[in-house]
C-alpha cells in the first residue's frame, strides 16, 4: 500500500464508529494529521520483512 | 557549608560527619525552592512539613548513634507520576486531580528514604509523559534554568529544572522514549536510564508498560550511582521488574576504563542533528581515545517500532478517559492518543516482532564493543512554545523529534547514562548518550565517571 492509498479521514470515520469513539469536529484535522504521521512512521516497520520465527517482544511469563 | 551547588554526596558526607544537620540541608533546599521555583515552575507540590519531620528523625537517629544511610540528609524530588502518600498522583494531568490521594509512597521513594534521602516535593511534567518538551497546558512549562525562555525538555521537565537550578541535587524521572535523557541533555545534567526491568515501577503512574523505565537525574555520577544502588532490587509487584539481586556500582565507579571497547554510533546517529550534538560526541570520543565507529542496525526502524508501541499502548491505557473526559486532556496529547487508539492491531504486533529482531541484531553489536556513544538530543533547548524546528534542512515538529536519538535505544531497553558536555562557553547545554549492553549499567557509569573526572563532562547549577 503506498502512502497515497491511505485515506486517513475515511479510516478515522470507520475506526471511530467501530470503537464507539466520538471525535469532536474541531479535533478531527489534528487527529487525521496524527494518523497520517503514524502511517508514515509505521510503514518503516511494516515494510521490513521478518522471518516467521521472530516472535513479538512483549511476552507473558505465567 | 553547603549551598545550591552542593552535590548529593557532598551533603550526605557533611551530614554524616556532623558538619551540618539534615535539618539544615532541608532548610537550604526549601529556601532555594521558595526563592526561584516561582520563576522556573519545577514543583507542583512542596512537601515541607514531611521533609522537616524526616530530617529531624535523621538528626535524632544520628545523635543516638544509629545508622542513617548513604544518602542521609540529601533532599530529592520526584516527577509527579510517582506516588507520594497523601497526594493525588497527577502524572501531569488535570484529570488525575480527581484521583484519591496515594496511600503509600512509590517503591523507589521508599527505597531512597530508607537510604536517608529526604523527599521535598513533586515535580512538573508533560501530560501523561507523552512529551519531549517539558511544557504543560495545565500547570505551565518547566523552564530551563540556563535560559528560562527555553524548554527544559520532557517529559521529566520539572526534574531537569529542579536539579539544574540547584533546588535539589537529585530527582527521579521516568523514561519511555527519552524522558530522562532529553531533559538531562537540555538542562546539562547526568541522567541514568537503567536497563528495562532493573528498577521497580510499582507506585508510579504508567504510560507504556513495555517501555517505561524509572531513573535518577543529578549533577554528578557519584550521585547517580548512590541513588541507583539504593533503588535496585526485585519487586514482584512490577510484572516487568527483573528478579535480579542488587548489583551495586558505587564501589566500582572508579574502576577505570582500561580494556573497554568504546565506539561512536555512525549512520542514523551521525547523519542527523546539529553540529553541536556531534561536537559533544567527538569531544568525548577524543577524551576516551577512540576512533572506532559502529553501526546500530536499523535504528530508524527501531525508533518507528517504539513510536507505534507507544502511541497504541499509551492510548489504550487512557481509553476510558478519552471517551469520557477528552476535553480535559492537553489537546496535543489527546489528538495523538485518539489517533493511536485507532491504529490496526497488526501494526502493533509487527512493531513488537520487529523489536525482537532488532534486539537480537544489537546484541551482536555488543559482542564487538562494550560502550556506544551517541548524541542525546539533536539540538540544544528550543524556545518555549516553539512548534517546529529545522534539522539538516528539514522542518519537523519539535515535540516528536527531540527524542529521535533516545527512542531507538530505549526501544530495546539498553542502559544509558546521559552526560553533559562541559565545554559550552556560555551556550546552552547538550549531552551525550553512553550506551551499554543490557544489565551493564556499571560500564556506562564508569565511562561517565572518567569523563567527569577529566573535566570534559560537567554539570553545575545555575
Amino acid at each position: 500500500m503506498s502512502q497515497d492509498d491511505f485515506d486517513a479521514a475515511a479510516f478515522m470515520a470507520a475506526a471511530a464508529a467501530a470503537m464507539g469513539l466520538e471525535i469532536d469536529a474541531a479535533w478531527k484535522p489534528a487527529v487525521i494529521d496524527n494518523l497520517q504521521r503514524s502511517r508514515q512512521i509505521a510503514k518503516a516497520v511494516l515494510d521490513f520483512p521478518l522471518p516467521d520465527d521472530v516472535e513479538p517482544a512483549s511476552s507473558f511469563k505465567p | 557549608m553547603i549551598d545550591f551547588q552542593s552535590k548529593g554526596h557532598e551533603i550526605a558526607a557533611a551530614v554524616r560527619n556532623g558538619k551540618i544537620s539534615a535539618t539544615e540541608a532541608v532548610r537550604v533546599a526549601l529556601a532555594r525552592i521558595d526563592a526561584i521555583n516561582p520563576q522556573l515552575n519545577a514543583f507542583t507540590a512542596i512537601t515541607s512539613d514531611r521533609a522537616r519531620a524526616r530530617a529531624a528523625a535523621i538528626d535524632q537517629a544520628k545523635d543516638e548513634g544509629k545508622p542513617i544511610g548513604p544518602l542521609a540528609g540529601v533532599p530529592f524530588a520526584v516527577k509527579n507520576l510517582f506516588d507520594i502518600a497523601g497526594l493525588a498522583t497527577l502524572a501531569g494531568s488535570k484529570i488525575n486531580r480527581d484521583h484519591a490521594p496515594a496511600r503509600a509512597d512509590a517503591v523507589l521513594v521508599q527505597k531512597l528514604e530508607a537510604a536517608g534521602a529526604i523527599l521535598v516535593g513533586a515535580l512538573n511534567m508533560g501530560e501523561y509523559a507523552y512529551d519531549f518538551t517539558g511544557e504543560n497546558v495545565h500547570y505551565g512549562p518547566s523552564r530551563n534554568p540556563h535560559d528560562p525562555t527555553c524548554m527544559a525538555g520532557g517529559s521529566s521537565g520539572g526534574s531537569g529544572t529542579a536539579v539544574a537550578a540547584g533546588m535539589v541535587p537529585l530527582a527521579l524521572g521516568s523514561d519511555t522514549n527519552g524522558s530522562i535523557r532529553v531533559p538531562s541533555s537540555l538542562c546539562g545534567l547526568f541522567g541514568l536510564k537503567p536497563t528495562f526491568g532493573r528498577l521497580s515501577r510499582h507506585g508510579s503512574f504508567p504510560f507504556v508498560a513495555d517501555l517505561d523505565h524509572l531513573g535518577p537525574m543529578a549533577r554528578s555520577t557519584l550521585d547517580l550511582a548512590l541513588s541507583y544502588d539504593a533503588m535496585q532490587g526485585p519487586d514482584a509487584n512490577d510484572a516487568w521488574c527483573a528478579q535480579r539481586d542488587v548489583e551495586a556500582v558505587t564501589g566500582k565507579l572508579d574502576a577505570g576504563i582500561d580494556g573497554l571497547r568504546i565506539a561512536v554510533a555512525d549512520s542514523y546517529f551521525a547523519e542527523q542533528g546539529d553540529a553541536e550534538a556531534h561536537e559533544a560526541v567527538a569531544a568525548f570520543a577524543k577524551e576516551l581515545k577512540t576512533e572506532r565507529r559502529v553501526t546500530i542496525p536499523e535504528a530508524g526502524r527501531g525508533r518507528a517500532a517504539a513510536y507505534v508501541i507507544t502511541t497504541v499502548e499509551g492510548a489504550n491505557l487512557h481509553r476510558e478517559r478519552l471517551k469520557t473526559r477528552a476535553n480535559d486532556f492537553d489537546p496535543a496529547v489527546r489528538d495523538r492518543f485518539l489517533a493511536g487508539m485507532m491504529l490496526p492491531a497488526d501494526w502493533l504486533v509487527q512493531a513488537h516482532r520487529f523489536r525482537r529482531w532488532y534486539q537480537a541484531r544489537v546484541a551482536e553489536v555488543f559482542k564487538e564493543v562494550d560502550i556506544i556513544l551517541a548524541p542525546a538530543t539533536p539540538r540544544v533547548a528550543p524556545k518555549l512554545g516553539q512548534v517546529m524546528m529545522t534539522l539538516n534542512g528539514v522542518e519537523m515538529p519539535v515535540r516528536a523529534n527531540l527524542g529521535l536519538f533516545t527512542q531507538p535505544i530505549s526501544a530495546i531497553g539498553l542502559p544509558v547514562v546521559a552526560a553533559p558536555y562541559a565545554d559550552r562557553k556560555g551556550k546552552l547545554p547538550i549531552g551525550v548518550q553512553i550506551i551499554a549492553a543490557p544489565w551493564k549499567e556499571e560500564l556506562a557509569l564508569r565511562v561517565a565517571r572518567r569523563l567527569e573526572q577529566s573535566g570534559i563532562a560537567a554539570s553545575f547549577a545555575v
